[in-house]
């Protein structure tokens, strides 16, 4: 995980930095936290999951142009931006920001940390064995679904690859709902990130397939659907 | 031989027990039919106490008994039953109960007329004395049923109005006119039957046809009480909109009346400064600029999230939450403006707001957080609050729990109705965060489409 933090004044970004790292301690969580006292040094090597980003830089450079170009450049990366009150005051954001945080109020970023890190949620591996006997790993974030094949399951990851494996279904989808999976009906498990539509009876997976909603698990579905959209984005 | 005559004593037996069990049946019909209607049409939940509702049960069935020990079907009995076993069976102020049950019976016994008139001209074709109760009269039971059912799927439902709504000086017409109606055909009636011979068939199916108009014309009558009651739920829907616009719309006002005043003085505050300057007291300077800097800030709109509209309502419900000492954050930014009509957005955010300040005030700790995110193809708010104590309907719409149930409880429907308008989606929950007990509503609005749009 690599968390940047892009603020001209010395004094701030040393205070950002320390608390990011202090979060990063406390939660124990690895993260390579950078410090850039310009845009322009940041853009150098643009590499970065969460950045704390200042609005107004030295040197008439801007936070949002930063970010545009970030955005442009077809980032993933989440962006934070600091301003101060004046700032605040200015009407209009161009662009789609992870959160504002007013540096008065610095301990707004534990909460913007917190969120962060609960969008990652998916960022994980689990192992089963599959049917040789073999520890498989496998990416939570690369997992389409898991379907029952025979007595075993069958992990089907977004390139194509697939892993069958033993366990129950009902046993693996306590364990992967609280990573962003959901229990669609009795034979699937689908990665909710994964969704491309969804109608009253059915949704479709962005690899096209079409998986009934079990009539039981309809409303609850929705349910956790929209937490999950409302959370991560699409 | 023997065994014949064995067959017609039982015969014999069966129908003397179908004569006997007539009235029990006649007494558990009309008690489906009492059920019915004040469950559905008036909308009042049975009480919770199972004792009561066997007591209800059986008081109806004891009557039967007592009707079938008799031999009889007297009004007293009926009426005490009826009565009895509607107060029993539901929830509600016991003179309502009593005035609910008094004109259903009024009104349950004109349609009962009604269709026993009808099945006598459909099936008989006239021409039957004899004023006890048989088993040819009990299909009527079924044909007002029916049209009870009607009268609920197509008026009650359907409009999300119930009896219990409808003005009392519609309820009164209702059973007035019926009233005459009944009154006038059974005069006609009996005048058909006495001289049967004289009129044929014709007049008879014009009889009908003539009943089936008049059921027709209560139906009628009930659909425009119905519609009163719709524009005046509209109206009020309107004026509320009306008094939150006006509202906001005062606070602007207050708002730029302070600018202006700021204005006005900034002359004089100048010169002040400029003396302050000229003597050099640099230490008074920084003081006194503080001072107006104070001032201009608090004309300054707080909240700014990239909507102007948005930030109009929200401002003036921070200006509200601040004066009654109410935490209230709003976290999230929009990068343009929501795409809601005027009308929608004030409706959707006013009533969410409104409703979320009036639960905050009476708790100890008060507090109304607004989460806005932006994704792609979606805009979600969610708003919660801090409530007295948690609830959690299993009917999915709360309440209100305010005295004044007429003006409010629509908040939610409103919300409702602009949520679905816009092809959103919501949810309300009950929950304890901290310790605290808060009421969260989340809403989920696609970007991508207006109003009236249809989803491909």
């Amino acid at each position: 995980m690599k968390i940047c933090v892009v603020e001209d004044e010395a004094v701030w970004r040393d205070k950002i930095r320390a608390s990011v790292e202090k979060y990063c301690t406390d939660q124990n969580i690895s993260a390579q936290v950078n410090a850039f006292g310009s845009g322009k040094e940041f853009m150098e090597n643009a590499d970065a999951d969460l950045l704390f980003l200042d609005i107004e830089l030295a040197d008439g450079e801007d936070g949002f142009r930063i970010a545009e170009k970030l955005m442009d450049a077809g980032s993933q990366c989440r962006i934070c931006f600091l301003t101060s009150h004046a700032e605040m005051a200015r009407c209009g954001y161009r662009v789609n920001a992870f959160r504002y945080i007013d540096k008065k109020y610095l301990e707004e970023m534990d909460e913007a940390l917190d969120a962060f890190f609960k969008t990652r949620i998916q960022e994980r591996i689990i192992s089963c064995k599959d049917t040789a006997g073999i520890w498989r790993r496998i990416h939570l974030s690369e997992l389409l679904f898991v379907e029952t094949n025979g007595r075993k399951l069958r992990y089907l990851m977004r390139d194509g690859r697939e892993h069958i494996c033993e366990g129950r279904i009902s046993e693996t989808a306590k364990r992967l709902s609280a990573f962003g999976f959901f229990y669609v009906q009795r034979s699937y498990i689908v990665n909710l990130k994964y969704i491309e539509s969804v109608n009253s009876h059915e949704i479709m997976l962005c690899n096209g397939l079409r998986i009934a909603i079990g009539r039981v698990h309809s409303r609850e579905f929705r349910k956790e659907f929209f937490k999950w959209r409302m959370l991560f984005g699409d | 031989m023997r065994k014949c005559s064995v067959e017609v004593k039982s015969f014999h037996a069966v129908c003397a027990l179908g004569v006997i069990m007539i009235y029990m049946a006649d007494n558990l019909f009309n008690y489906v039919i009492y059920l019915f209607i004040i469950r559905c049409g008036f909308q009042i939940n049975p009480r919770k106490n199972r004792l009561f509702l066997a007591a209800s049960v059986l008081t109806v069935l004891s009557a039967g008994a007592y009707n079938i020990y008799f031999h009889t079907n007297s009004p007293i009995v009926y009426l005490c039953w009826s009565v009895l076993s509607i107060c029993l069976f539901f929830e509600d102020s016991l003179g309502h109960l009593l005035m609910l049950s008094a004109a259903l019976m009024y009104f349950t016994g004109i349609m009962d007329t009604f269709s026993v008139m009808l099945i006598q001209v459909v099936f008989i074709g006239g021409g039957v004395a004899g004023a006890d109760i048989t088993w040819w009269m009990e299909p009527a039971y079924l044909l007002s049923f029916l049209v009870y059912l009607l009268i609920y799927l197509k008026l009650l439902r359907k409009n999300d109005v119930y009896l219990c709504d409808i003005k009392l000086k519609y309820k009164a017409a209702l059973l007035i006119q019926g009233g005459i109606f009944q009154m006038f055909y059974n005069f006609v009636f009996y005048f058909f039957d006495e001289n049967h011979a004289r009129y044929g068939t014709d007049a008879y199916a014009v009889f009908m046809i003539s009943i089936v108009g008049a059921v027709y014309s209560m139906f009628l009558i009930l659909g425009l009480a119905i519609k009163n009651i719709l524009s005046d739920r509209q109206n009020r829907e309107l004026q509320s909109f009306m008094y939150m616009q006006k509202q906001q719309y005062d606070y602007q006002l207050r708002q730029s009346e302070a600018v202006r005043r700021l204005r006005h003085d900034l002359v004089n505050h100048m010169g002040v400064l400029r003396e302050l300057a000229n003597q050099k007291r640099t230490e008074e300077v920084k003081e006194y600029i503080d001072t107006i800097w104070k001032i201009q800030e608090a004309f300054e709109l707080k909240i700014h999230t990239g909507d102007g509209l948005l930030d109009v309502i929200l401002n003036y419900y921070l200006y509200l939450a601040e004066k009654e000492h109410i935490e209230f954050t709003v976290t999230g930014k929009l990068t343009g403006k929501t795409g809601f009509e005027m009308f929608d957005l004030t409706t959707l955010m006013g009533n969410i707001l409104q409703n979320a300040l009036e639960a905050a005030v009476r708790t100890t700790f008060p507090k109304i957080r607004v989460d806005i995110t932006e994704h792609k193809k979606e805009l979600f708010f969610v708003v919660s609050n801090s409530v007295e104590r948690e609830r959690n309907t299993a009917k999915g719409f709360l309440g209100t729990s305010k005295a004044d149930r007429v003006n409010h409880g629509f908040g939610l429907k409103n919300i409702a109705a602009v949520v679905h308008r816009y092809h959103g989606e919501y949810y309300m929950e009950s929950m304890v965060e901290n310790g605290e007990a808060m009421f969260k509503i989340s809403i989920a609005i696609p970007k991508d489409l207006r109003p009236g749009e249809e989803r491909v």
